[in-house]
């Protein structure tokens, strides 16, 4: 697997750019939206807010995956016609991101719509790749180290399988911003396994997906760490829910919302 | 001896081998090695990449002209004095075999999923022979009177204990002290004492193939044990069993998929023994009598439907078995769970479509689901050696079920993705009923004992029973949150 | 055979018939026929294009899949040192055979009658004697003579060429007694030409005869039997040999 991290490095950027807020994080974590709308705001020249299109929904993931083919190819002309005016798209999900960039081309192929797919897959970004291609200059970690944050618990991160394999530069994306914040990793052992959530199996198949969770759960406190970061919710409120029920010392966060610096941190279920 | 599963579901039976202390002690055991050994070996050599993409490229083409290449095989094992018969069901193929050990008692067999796949042992002991799996594995599994539980690994479901106790039981002997557990050295030592008998008076040998080579007319054989070759030469036929996609053209194609197959299957560069049959065993004057008879049984039981269609990708498989054991479900349920022999990502996409071909409905139903038992994780695929796109013929199968719902599941997903349709084609209606449903997942999440999170929920029971779910305390959805500030 | 009769035959010509058309139908035929071999150039691990000292290759990677390679001193580590004179062959063959010589009666040798002559040439069948019974094996040979003997202790048997890409000795057998020795012995001891040894698999299938040229069957052999099905613990002698030794000379 090749990882390519973007080198580029942009001045402020002042193009119009849309969020897809993803429906899990819409419905159950506005406040991963808030951020990511935070940290979108932050790099643009006027600290002007992205836009979040009302009529938005959903990627249309749960369809495809269900093997509803036909709903999600509908449902991914609807996305591409409510963003195709935005010069970038952003979402904080490499689930849905890879739907966006990997699927939506494929969904659509042999329509006549296989042209715009493919344009709306290349300006469609999940969140940290976005925000590390276009950090501003004081980010560069080239040119300032930050300090060690101390006021966080000792921080792990977990690469969501759509992050590791459909948008592959995003596990390193996410690291070096997180260096950039100042946070050190307690990176966990076996980092390429799955955490058991895959949207619609994470009920269907609960005991195969709870144990799964059980298996990434141990490995995660095997780091040493008490806090866990990810860019996918659905991995998130799977492993949040998980040590919940079985009361473990373990608490998760978006990394949008540990970008963001806010205090006190806020976790999920918490 | 095919006892398939206990359960009706991949679901029922997948829960219950995570409460088998013993499987999971199996399992875990097996889990991290196959890993080192594999990545290590394609560690080891700089141009991984390019050797997959060769045997790919290999693989490819050889399915595409699997008709020609078949042709050809035929023509030059018949020339070299082996007989090639074609069977089209597995009851054809199965028949083909006991016509040939008509008359036979003593059988031997090597390691072949095809043989699993036709149930052919059970045939075969039902016409009155004996028959020896002599792949430990395979040995194990058939005393234990059940399946395979991984293609390339067969007993990797038991433990050293289980295994003793099944060798006392049928190997009879002397009793040593109650909770003593023999070294695997010794059970190997007996199997092999035990074993090598049956190879010295056996009539029949039937084996499997990895690759049949359309150029040479021959099979290729490939073992670490020795036992598929001592059973291809100590009886006088040898009877090899090929499902027909195992062609491939030349042995410079067979070489390119040797070089990726062990490698992927055990981490070796090789595998113990390569051996290439196509012969009878001619005199060296050529007017001897022949000393052996060779018999090829060529199986479609469903392959040949798979061609050309939206399965073709599938055909190109090297049953290396690299997929199951980086499958995080497999290494959690085992092999068992998946109904019959062809199990992890493969068999969720192999079983399916093997199963329609054939007339076991109860099977059909079994493995019908299985390709639902997925996360989409996406690891099979980056292990393949072969590029096969595991998951998005899964992603195709379940679009075949949704197109043609079966049983109360299926339409209950078709009308699930129907309805979710309908709020996807209208965001206004979308927006108040999760506005309502935030606001009742608030109220759920009030009971005592769990504020901010929800334990119980009908709908998603699947979740609330292992699973809290943190709710959204502000009891609004971010568009319209963010859309007051 | 039932096999052969009238109908049989009928009921194969149209299961290869209908099985063919199936696979014709669907096959999305374009531009025109292939070559038989998918790759013009074999594609090789880099590893084997680089390496120029074959034996050293070959050597290293047969021993670390547990070859023994028989030399004329004690404990020698190098290379050099396995690849010994032809005409010491017999003598190092017979240190190694007395080292293994039974308490009671004296352990069978097997060996290939087709290839007496060159045993005899090479002077072994009469140095050996004393440590080891040589016993011609030819091709009425049956599984059931050796019923009395189930675990041969030695067979001896020329490697036709060994691959230094996987540390493999390959051996084209013409008959089945010829095959016999390659799994049958509890010790295998394999004999080899240092000219013989080639870099790549395909190099070693073209040294192969075909099967008009009288092979029976090919053996690609990479160490000695071995199995791990009880708990992935490795154990060499699964159901074939349980030592490969070789006898490498110029």
């Amino acid at each position: 697997m090749t990882e390519r991290t973007p080198s580029k490095v942009a001045v402020p950027i002042a193009v119009p750019i849309a969020v897809l807020a993803t429906c899990l994080a819409d419905a159950l974590r506005p406040e991963t939206v808030r951020a990511t709308c935070t940290l979108l705001a932050r790099l643009s020249s006027k600290r002007k807010p992205p836009a979040l299109p009302k009529r938005q929904t959903c990627c249309g993931q749960i369809l495809y995956n269900a093997g509803d083919r036909k709903g999600a190819a509908s449902q991914a002309l609807r996305v591409i016609d409510l963003f195709e005016p935005f010069q970038a798209v952003v979402v904080p999900s490499g689930s849905c991101a890879g739907m966006l960039k990997r699927h939506y081309p494929q969904l659509l192929a042999g329509t006549p719509h296989a042209r715009r797919a493919q344009a709306f897959a290349r300006k469609s970004w999940e969140l940290t790749e976005f925000l590390h291609l276009f950090r501003p200059r004081t980010q560069q970690p080239e040119t300032q180290h930050k300090p060690p944050d101390k006021s966080l618990p000792p921080l792990t991160w977990h690469d969501s399988c759509s992050c590791l394999r459909e948008c592959k530069s995003s596990t390193s994306c996410a690291r070096s911003l997180l260096a950039a914040r100042g946070v050190r990793l307690h990176e966990a052992s076996e980092r390429e396994v799955c955490c058991g959530f895959g949207g619609k199996f994470s009920i269907a198949n609960s005991a195969v997906s709870t144990s799964m969770a059980d298996d990434k759960l141990a490995r995660l406190q095997q780091s040493g760490a008490k806090l866990v970061a990810s860019a996918d919710l659905g991995c998130l409120l799977h492993l949040a829910g998980r040590a919940r029920r079985r009361a473990l010392p373990l608490s998760f966060v978006h990394i949008a919302e540990l970008l963001v610096e806010q205090k006190p941190l806020p976790t999920i279920g918490a | 001896m095919t006892s398939v599963s206990s359960g009706k579901s991949f679901h029922d039976d997948a829960a219950a081998a995570l409460q088998n202390p013993s499987l999971q002690a199996a399992l875990d055991k097996a889990g991290a090695g196959f890993l080192a050994t594999r990545s290590r070996a394609f560690a080891s050599i700089e141009n991984a990449q390019a050797l997959c993409e060769a045997a790919e490229r290999v693989r490819t083409r050889a399915v595409h002209d699997m008709a020609d290449l078949l042709l050809l095989f035929e023509q030059r094992a018949r020339a070299q004095g082996v007989s090639v018969h074609w069977a089209e069901t597995a009851e054809q193929a199965r028949s083909i075999v006991l016509a040939l050990c008509a008359g036979k008692r003593r059988i031997v067999k090597g390691k072949s999923m095809a043989s699993e796949e036709i149930e052919l042992n059970e045939a075969l002991l039902q016409a009155g022979a004996e028959v020896v799996e002599t792949d430990l594995g395979e040995y194990i599994v058939q005393l234990a009177e059940e399946i395979p539980s991984h293609i390339i690994a067969p007993a990797v479901h038991k433990t050293r204990a289980q295994i003793d106790a099944l060798f006392r039981h049928h190997h009879g002997g002397r009793k040593t002290p109650e909770g003593r557990v023999r070294s695997s050295q010794t059970l190997v030592e007996e199997a092999r004492r035990i074993i090598r008998k049956k190879f010295l008076r056996a009539e029949v040998g039937i084996t499997g193939t990895n690759m049949l080579i359309a150029e040479r007319g021959a099979a290729l054989l490939l073992t670490n044990e020795g036992n598929g070759d001592l059973s291809a030469i100590m009886a006088e036929r040898h009877i090899v069993l090929a499902g027909i996609e195992r062609i491939v053209a030349s042995e410079k194609d067979a070489a390119a998929v040797l070089r990726v197959l062990a490698r992927s299957a055990t981490g070796q560069s090789l595998g113990t023994y390569v051996s290439l049959y196509g012969g009878t065993g001619r005199g060296t004057d050529g007017t001897e009598k022949p000393r052996k008879d060779m018999h090829v049984v060529l199986l479609d039981n469903g392959r040949s439907a798979m061609h050309g269609g939206p399965w073709h990708d599938m055909l190109r498989c090297i049953r290396c078995g690299a997929c199951l054991n980086h499958c995080p479900v497999y290494t959690s349920v085992g092999g068992h769970a998946y109904g019959w022999v062809y199990s992890g990502p493969m068999g969720k996409v192999l079983s399916p479509l093997l199963a329609e071909a054939g007339t076991d409905a109860r099977l059909k139903r079994r493995v019908a689901a299985l390709p639902h038992a997925s996360s989409f994780c996406g690891r099979c695929v980056e292990v393949c050696p072969v590029g096969i796109p595991l998951t998005s013929l899964m992603r195709k199968l379940r679009n075949r079920h949704f197109e043609r719902p079966q049983g109360i599941k299926g339409w209950k997903t078709r009308l699930g993705c129907l309805g979710v349709r309908l709020l996807f084609a209208h965001p206004r209606l979308y927006r108040s009923l999760l506005a309502l449903a935030l606001r009742l997942l608030k109220l759920a999440a009030r009971g005592k004992g769990h504020v901010g999170r929800v334990a119980w929920l009908p709908g998603i029971g699947g979740w609330t029973k292992t699973r809290d779910l943190p709710v959204n305390r502000s009891a609004r959805a971010a568009i319209t949150l963010l859309d007051d500030v | 055979m039932a096999i052969s009769s009238e109908s049989d035959t009928r009921q194969n010509a149209e299961s290869r018939a209908r099985i063919v058309a199936r696979l014709r139908e669907t096959k999305k035929a374009k531009g025109k026929a292939h070559t038989l071999s998918v790759l013009s150039q074999p594609v090789l691990p880099k590893f084997v294009e680089r390496e120029q000292g074959k034996t050293e290759a070959f050597v290293a990677r047969a021993e670390a899949l547990s070859c023994r390679f028989l030399t004329e001193g004690k404990t020698e580590k190098k290379t050099v040192a396995k690849v010994i004179a032809k005409s010491s062959v017999s003598k190092v063959l017979r240190d190694f055979l007395a080292t293994r010589r039974g308490k009671k009666a004296l352990p069978l040798l097997l060996f290939d009658v087709l290839e007496k002559s060159y045993w005899q040439r090479l002077g072994i069948l009469k140095n050996v004697e004393g440590c080891c019974r040589p016993t011609e094996v030819s091709e009425e040979v049956e599984g059931g003579d050796f019923e009395a003997t189930p675990f041969p202790a030695f067979s001896l048997q020329r490697a036709v060429c060994a691959i230094a890409e996987t540390g493999t000795l390959v051996f084209a057998n013409r008959t089945r007694a010829q095959a016999l020795l390659t799994f049958l012995p509890t010790v295998h001891i394999v004999l080899l030409a240092e000219r013989d040894i080639v870099g790549s698999l395909e190099q070693a299938f073209v040294r192969v005869p075909s099967s008009a040229a009288g092979l029976w069957a090919c053996h690609l052999v990479s160490g000695p039997s071995r199995t791990a099905d009880i708990e992935q613990k490795l154990h060499m002698g699964a159901h074939g040999p349980k030592e490969l030794v070789v006898l490498l000379h110029r």
